[in-house]
């Protein structure tokens, strides 16, 4: 009987409320799942710190940097998951000159587990992003590019499960459309398909495998002021979509952005602006008990 | 019996059923240092930073003076439309009038905008068309250069401005600085 009244809070919660009441904290609870998702976008080759006379970001960002705060991170958390939402390449001689090559390094080396690509990920041909990423050792999740005919062919992978503290998570990455950004030349036979419906369909084999927390990498951009498909717009047309990790828009969000799914669930949507100056962290906490913290966001 | 098991049951399948609660304390994090640290990373950069610095700290030419863009036109805008036209027409021959329109203010080469209207060396009579040499960006429609909608022919260089700006501040040494006026409305 307890549970069963337990369970109605916990919908009445999902439906309507966006902060969990203040119920308690219970971080040494045995049934307490914890893993913390570490993300980024756009960093655009920006190996080296923006200098220290820059106007907006002054000494900022820096993979060395980035480095040493995700190993400080690793070394407080036993769960850590570390994701990127595109446009790794260009802004930097670093890419003219290297052509990627040292962006897939430094990541690999920092030891992260996907990314999407970006629209700019394009920018060395399909074969120079194949060259780079032979020094990757994550997953390029792409499900909303058909590169069937490319030679990316199976080089990308629509969703990716991760296991990390008992919770089991599932990953998948749509990207925008590269007509009119992308040279045709450049993206070639790639079929660009409708991302609301291959996200939906990516979160739906996600959840039936029976992953816990479902995140969707996108490089689609926050939102527009036309009928562009946007992270915005596509947490509200999605159904088992938790988390969507933005980019493309360079845009800073200070705190996530809740919206409510087409079944009325919140959705979070999260930013990091660009060139590596932000890191984005969420800790996720999963339990069959309504153990939200007073400041935290609930999502399910 | 049988009640009890059918009990048990329901209450393992509701048990697992999916009804876990998903919390999230989210933290946007500031990548600030007094110092760079000394890590992994460094390193792996250290080569290719050094080979990077050898090339890109080098001087490659000179500007009379201190150039900056400015609208609705300036010398640093002058200079970028001259080059890119000068680097392509160096490498085409046209026979229609040909001039050079990029982006960031107006940088305009071999035409001028007279009281907003566009004058382009070498049209007269009986010509109905000239070349616009451009980047793909405003052809693409960027900046809303919606104009180029009503293009009748494409011809892609290739060509990158980066490149083209480089070779013509190589090949010249010290560049020109031409603060004449190009755009009137």
């Amino acid at each position: 009987m307890d549970r069963r009244s337990f369970l109605g809070t916990g919908f009445l919660v999902t439906g309507g409320v966006l902060f969990a009441p203040s119920l308690l904290a219970a971080e040494n609870s045995t049934r307490l799942k914890k893993v913390t998702i570490l993300h980024t976008n756009d960093t655009h080759s920006n190996i080296d710190p923006f200098p220290d006379n820059h106007a907006k970001f002054p000494g900022m960002g820096g993979v060395e940097k980035r480095m040493m705060l995700i190993e400080k991170i690793r070394s407080e958390e036993g769960h850590v998951l570390l994701l990127d939402s595109g446009d790794i390449f260009q802004g930097t001689p670093y890419f003219n000159k290297y052509k990627g090559v040292l962006e897939m390094k430094c990541m690999s080396a920092m030891g992260y587990d996907a990314a999407t690509m970006g629209n700019h990920d394009f920018d060395a041909g399909m074969e120079g992003f194949l060259k780079a990423t032979e020094h990757a050792d994550f997953s390029f999740l792409c499900a909303n590019y058909d590169f069937t005919d490319t030679v990316l062919n199976k080089k990308t992978q629509r969703t990716k499960v991760f296991k990390k503290g008992g919770i089991k998570i599932g990953v998948f990455g749509v990207g925008v459309e590269l007509k009119g950004l992308v040279t045709d030349t450049i993206f070639g036979k790639t079929q660009y398909l409708d991302p609301i419906i291959e996200a939906n369909a990516c979160a739906l084999e996600l959840k039936k495998e029976g992953c816990d927390l479902i995140i969707c990498l996108s490089h689609l951009g926050y939102e527009y002021g036309d009928e562009q498909v946007s992270d915005k717009v596509l947490a509200a047309n999605s159904e088992h979509i938790h988390v969507i990790l933005g980019g493309h828009t360079h845009t800073f969000l200070a705190e996530p952005t809740q919206v409510k799914n087409r079944i009325g669930n919140t959705v979070l949507i999260n930013q990091t602006g660009w060139g590596g100056v932000h890191l984005g962290r969420l800790d996720f906490y999963v339990d069959d008990q309504l153990l939200a913290k007073k400041e935290m966001l609930v999502v399910q | 019996m049988r009640f009890g098991i059918i009990v048990l049951l329901l209450f393992i399948l509701g048990a697992c059923a999916s009804t876990d609660t998903i919390a999230v304390h989210p933290e946007m994090i500031s990548i600030k240092a007094d110092s760079i640290p000394n890590n992994e990373l460094s390193a792996i950069i250290g080569p290719y930073r050094d080979s990077l610095k050898g090339e890109m700290d080098r001087v490659v030419g000179y500007a009379p003076l201190h150039m900056m863009a400015a609208r609705p036109s300036s010398s640093l805008m002058n200079w970028v439309a001259d080059a890119v036209f000068t680097d392509q027409t160096r490498a085409v021959r046209l026979s229609t009038p040909t001039f050079c329109l990029l982006n960031n203010g107006e940088p305009i080469a071999n035409a001028r905008v007279e009281k907003g209207k566009l004058m382009v060396n070498g049209m007269r009579d009986g010509v109905t068309h000239f070349w616009v040499i451009t980047s793909d960006y405003l052809m693409n429609g960027g900046d809303k250069a919606t104009f180029f909608n009503k293009r009748t022919e494409v011809n892609r260089t290739g060509r990158l401005v980066r490149d083209a700006l480089m070779s013509e501040i190589e090949r010249v040494g010290t560049i020109s600085a031409d603060t004449t006026l190009r755009i009137t409305f």
